[in-house]
């Protein structure tokens, strides 16, 4: 069966392509479109993996849309009513918005893509979530928790999943809480608040929660109250949401926390103000913290099960995951690569393939690679008419020679096979650094990716080191495979991996298994070698504001304007020209200054 | 290219074909629902109609000046 899962329209669209209960192909509508968080129509997303998989529209037996279009309207027009008359200016631009395409799903699929009406079906846009999490997860049973900023109605759904003997497959969501209570849409008044861009700023928040105190649950305590049965209702007089777009938050809530961050101004934390801020992120990262450590507490006494799948995009939380799995009880917790709304268009298909047409489960592999692949060819090509130094290398010499380099103090383009499905690198389109040093972090976040100094940069290590480097709890490997948790680095090794620890001495640590990335973890281990610690900085390939690259011209596009010393696609390396080889780097490998010759390098 | 490259107006006369569907998906939940939102029902629908007026308006554009002309 030939399912294509889509998702569009609110933020990071995706197509993802499943045929006979496998994932072929998967990618982010903004890869392709070069605009970050692309939330339009993908197209682009589905006519590559139609390519992918050489198939015709025609030949697809359904295509899925990860949520309910038409429920998410009733949601709209029900909440725009109750806050009426608070409501009255946004609510003609809320229908607008929402009647002019997102409405009608159905007809566009079928305008674009030429399917009869009865191949288009709807998943609910939690179920999509709990089957990105618990059906890409190597688990028979699960206990599933899903949280985000809303989806139709539910905002936080908990259940669990079961992968019966028979091959049948069942995904029970026993309970939702539903809008406007949200833990997501908390911590997203949040990120507007301090002046980060809503849905995409939370990381930011995140980042900076580490810089202060949590001094002001108290007062969060009066937005987010706990209820009996264990859930939480927000005070909707602090919050604006429902009413506008414009803003999230309300003036009680100014009142409350101070006057909000002009997002135009860099955060000092050295003034009262910059403590505040940080103060503010440290505060609502615990409040978070504790609200889903009590909910998947109680779902685990509730279900028994050692595992937990976590998706939505509260799941991208690596703080909270670590929490967890920490406090929860839970031995496991299995969060995907793509825990947000791009992940739900491969959720929405393995839920019509597993739960609607009621097919067999099949194993899915344990990667998050489906997406575009890189072409050394095209790279080479691009860097030759440019007059860069060109090296084309067995994967042997490749890995001695970059880790030769990045021992050197160099700043790696890698790029490898298929990109990752879902926001982090994880191996295949990453810039990689050695971590010793604060300058390195200083030099990234300066000259190559141009962003907030606090932000940290993650470190990739082979799980087999990685309990030496890192402090990982028991199941805190698995939840490192994809970089979905932060952990302490080690005492002993902070001032050794000082440009991946951050200011509290965490790390978003990527414990990376041979066989998902095998070339990266042979240069970890080539690195491992020459400095004694098989750790690299490793961050996505991209600059502030665009997404990561996918293609090998993006990718050199990205080395060309930036301070990146050397790119890597596929077997093909790229040098640019004006920057003398490092002296370990000519000392222990022959083929830079050979062929620099050679090619005569600029 | 795989995916069919139609014209604006074409794309947009299949979700004016499609509509219909979702119109009546969209009252029969509101119908159906037990959470007492019957009363929903000709406001959605009025909104949706709506909607497709305008779309419409922006597919044939010489009917824009009638359809802006009844309001």
């Amino acid at each position: 069966m030939k399912i294509l899962g889509l998702s569009a329209h609110y933020h990071d669209s995706a197509a993802a392509l499943v045929v006979d209960g496998v994932p072929v192909c998967a990618v982010q509508e903004e890869r392709l479109s070069r605009r970050k968080h692309d939330a339009s129509f993908p197209a682009a997303a589905i006519d590559w993996c139609l390519e992918q998989a050489r198939l015709e529209p025609g030949d697809l037996d359904a295509v899925v849309f990860y949520e309910r279009s038409m429920l998410k309207f009733e949601r709209i027009l029900t909440s725009a009513l109750r806050a009426f008359p608070r409501s009255w200016r946004s609510f003609p631009a809320a229908i607008r918005n929402t009647l002019g395409e997102k409405v009608w799903v159905r007809g566009i699929i079928a305008s674009h893509l030429g399917v009869p009406r009865e191949k288009i079906l709807f998943t609910d846009h939690h179920a999509s979530h709990a089957a990105a999490a618990f059906l890409t997860a190597p688990t028979e049973r699960a206990a599933i928790l899903t949280a985000d900023g809303v989806g139709e109605w539910a905002t936080l759904t908990a259940g669990h999943g079961v992968r019966r003997a028979d091959g049948g497959t069942a995904i029970t969501l026993a309970r939702e809480i539903r809008f406007p209570h949200s833990l997501g849409m908390l911590y997203s008044t949040f990120t507007a608040y301090l002046g980060f861009a809503v849905n995409e700023g939370e990381y930011k928040v995140m980042g900076l929660a580490a810089y202060g105190r949590p001094t002001m649950v108290d007062r969060i305590g009066k937005l987010l109250r706990r209820t009996p049965d264990g859930a939480f209702a927000l005070a909707q007089e602090y919050f604006e949401f429902q009413t506008t777009a414009s803003r999230s938050y309300s003036s009680k809530f100014v009142d409350l926390f101070g006057p909000p961050r002009d997002p135009h101004e860099p955060i000092d934390l050295e003034s009262a103000d910059g403590r505040r801020f940080a103060d503010c992120a440290a505060s609502v990262q615990r409040v978070l913290e504790d609200v889903l450590v009590d909910i998947a507490r109680a779902l685990h006494r509730e279900t028994g099960l050692p595992d937990l799948c976590f998706g939505g995009g509260v799941a991208l939380n690596g703080v909270a995951n670590a929490r967890v799995l920490a406090e929860s009880g839970f031995e496991r917790v299995f969060v995907p690569p793509a825990p947000g709304d791009a992940g739900c268009a491969l959720g929405a298909a393995l839920y019509a393939d597993r739960i609607y047409f009621h097919n067999p489960d099949r194993e899915i592999p344990d990667h998050p690679f489906w997406g575009p692949a890189v072409s050394g060819d095209e790279l080479a090509r691009a860097a030759r008419e440019d007059g860069l130094r060109v090296h084309e290398l067995d994967d042997a010499a490749l890995v001695d020679a970059v880790a030769a380099e990045l021992a050197a103090g160099r700043i790696v383009g890698w790029m490898e096979g298929a990109c990752e499905f879902g926001p982090r690198a994880l191996g295949h389109r990453s810039i990689l650094a050695a971590p010793h040093a604060r300058e390195t972090r200083d030099r990234l976040n300066r000259d190559i990716k141009f962003r907030e100094e606090f932000r940290p940069f993650a470190p990739v290590v082979p799980i087999e080191a990685a309990d030496r480097f890192f402090d990982l709890p028991p199941g805190g490997a698995r939840l490192a495979r994809f970089m979905s948790g932060v952990f302490p680095v080690r005492a002993e090794w902070r001032s050794r991996l000082a440009a991946v620890t951050h200011v509290d001495g965490s790390a978003r640590v990527q414990a990376l298994e041979r066989g998902m990335a095998p070339r990266l973890h042979a240069l970890l281990e080539a690195y491992g070698r020459r400095t004694g610690i098989p750790v690299l900085l490793n961050t996505s390939f991209n600059v502030a504001g665009e997404p990561i690259v996918a293609r090998a011209l993006e990718g050199y596009s990205t080395f060309r304007r930036g301070g990146i010393d050397l790119l890597v696609g596929g077997s093909t390396v790229v040098a640019k020209g004006a920057i003398a080889p490092a002296e370990t780097a000519k000392e222990n490998v022959g083929w830079w200054s050979e062929s620099a010759a050679e090619s005569g390098g600029v | 290219m795989v995916v069919r490259k139609r014209s604006g107006i074409r794309r947009r006369l299949i979700i004016l074909a499609s509509a219909g569907g979702s119109i009546v998906d969209l009252a029969r939940g509101l119908w159906r629902s037990d959470s007492g939102k019957r009363w929903l029902v000709p406001l959605a629908v009025f909104l949706c109609v709506f909607g497709l007026v305008l779309i419409l308006a922006t597919t044939v554009e010489a009917l824009a000046p009638f359809i802006y002309a009844i309001f």
